[in-house]
């Protein structure tokens, strides 16, 4: 054993502060809060603000992986109730421009420009179309979705809902809130049901 | 490769390049807002203005000399010191942060980096808790970005992932971003320090 091994395993069996392995853990959320206030700036339309967790991020990040059943029904009804169905009741709109947003990655990053519309970044996650090659796997692949579930009211309501709030079905979920956190408008929300549910549209080819 | 760790004269754990900016004003005169006035390539003002080695003030002279220093470390085994209570507090801190889900996207690292052979698009995603995965994504840091034709640090790795987070900008050498390098550094514990690397 080195010299200097021995003298640590000595200062630790007479209690000298320091020889315990891990900072407790709530000096280690304090220097998390401080880092939070001083390690970001605002930058366009990323404003520090944004760091500031709401409870359903807040519960997520403490349990990640392992939210107890109770907290997850709580946070799956509660978010349900947040998500608003257009006032025209038409939930299906043009799916070759839900094409265009679902393909589109831009939007709420502080390079990009607020007075355009963001795009939905589908592809970044999912397969949809089989034409485009260039998708990733953080969420199931969306091919033939129409095809296999069909395109009933209740489907429309489902992926309507789920694109507008993804966190009302399952709790904690990877997707981002699309319509809950404004990043998607209503309209967008049903051009991208369309290209899940219309028979044209290339998913379900 | 032992960075980032506890330095007594800072009072503070540092990764490479904020032991850097240390030494820029301590030993060559510079302020600190000189020496962090270019981080990186293409971006913010020209750290030396009549930099005889970087043309017209596009490329970053910290990230050239971190990719130098760096090289010296290659072969080297991942080594990270967690001795000092700070080094400690760091990487429990960087833990925390990894997990901190955020912003319009509810996005935390979690998100793109915990689960094992994950895309986005075609771009493979390490899962930062595998050790193998963390011993590549960090061990490969800095590296010539090709996609970019640029030459980028670790601390760049760092701000462009909380860019597409939709968080606020990180800040160069700020703690959150040293202790978010002293988690994964600890992650990729035991690994062979590969860079500076090749990347897409
Ligand atoms: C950051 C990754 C990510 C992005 C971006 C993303 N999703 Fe998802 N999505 C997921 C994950 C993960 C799941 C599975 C977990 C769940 O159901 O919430 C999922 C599930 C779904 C489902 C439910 C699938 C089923 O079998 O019931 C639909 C529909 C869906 N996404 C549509 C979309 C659309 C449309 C977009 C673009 C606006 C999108 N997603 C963007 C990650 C993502
Ligand atoms: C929205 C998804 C996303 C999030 C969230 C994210 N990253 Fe990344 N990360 C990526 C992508 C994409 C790459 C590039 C992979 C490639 O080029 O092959 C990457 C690359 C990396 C790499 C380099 C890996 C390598 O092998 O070169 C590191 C390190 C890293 N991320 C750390 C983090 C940390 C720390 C966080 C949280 C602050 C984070 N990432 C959040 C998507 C993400």
């Amino acid at each position: 054993m080195k010299p200097k091994t021995i003298l640590t395993l000595a200062l630790c069996v007479i209690g000298v502060a320091g020889c315990a392995t891990r900072t407790s853990d709530s000096e280690a959320e304090r220097a998390v809060a401080e880092m939070i206030k001083a390690s970001f700036k605002t930058r366009g339309q990323a404003s520090v603000d944004r760091l500031k967790q709401d409870e359903v991020q807040a519960l997520c990040s403490k349990h990640a992986g392992e939210l107890p059943k109770d907290a997850s029904d709580a946070i799956e009804k509660a978010q349900q109730a947040t998500i608003r169905y257009p006032s025209s009741g038409k939930l299906i709109g043009d799916w070759r421009q839900g094409e265009r947003i679902a393909q589109s990655g831009t939007g709420k990053q502080f390079t990009d420009d607020p007075a355009r519309p963001a795009g939905g970044s589908c592809y970044n996650c999912h397969q949809l179309s089989k034409q485009e090659l260039s998708f990733g796997t953080i969420g199931p692949s969306l091919y033939q979705f129409g095809k296999l579930r069909g395109a009933s009211e209740t489907v429309q309501r489902y992926a309507y809902g789920k694109i507008y709030n993804a966190q009302g079905y399952s709790a904690c979920s990877n997707m981002p809130r699309f319509g809950h956190n404004g990043i998607l408008t209503e309209e967008q929300i049903t051009h991208l049901v369309a290209l899940l549910l219309d028979p044209d549209s290339p998913v379900n080819k | 490769m032992r960075l980032p760790r506890y330095f007594a004269d800072a009072d503070r754990v540092q990764d490479l390049e904020s032991r850097l900016v240390t030494c820029m004003v301590t030993l060559q005169g510079f302020t600190p807002e000189e020496a962090k006035r270019k981080p990186f390539s293409g971006t913010g003002a020209p750290m030396i203005v009549t930099d005889p080695f970087s043309g017209v003030g596009q490329r970053s002279v910290m990230t050239d000399l971190v990719a130098w220093i760096a090289s010296e470390s290659r072969g080297m085994t991942i080594a990270p010191s967690t001795s000092h209570p700070k080094e400690r507090l760091a990487y429990q801190a960087g833990e925390k942060l990894f997990y901190y889900r955020a912003g319009p996207y509810d996005f935390g690292c979690i998100t793109c980096h915990g689960e094992e052979g994950k895309r986005i698009r075609l771009q493979n995603l390490p899962k930062m808790t595998n050790a193998r995965d963390a011993q590549r994504a960090f061990g490969t840091w800095p590296g010539y970005r090709v996609s970019e034709g640029e030459l980028r640090s670790m601390q760049w790795r760092m701000w462009e992932c909380i860019r597409q987070m939709r968080f606020p900008e990180l800040e160069f050498t700020s703690d959150a971003s040293i202790a978010l390098i002293t988690y994964l550094a600890k992650k990729a514990e035991g690994g062979t320090f590969d860079a500076p690397s090749l990347k897409r």
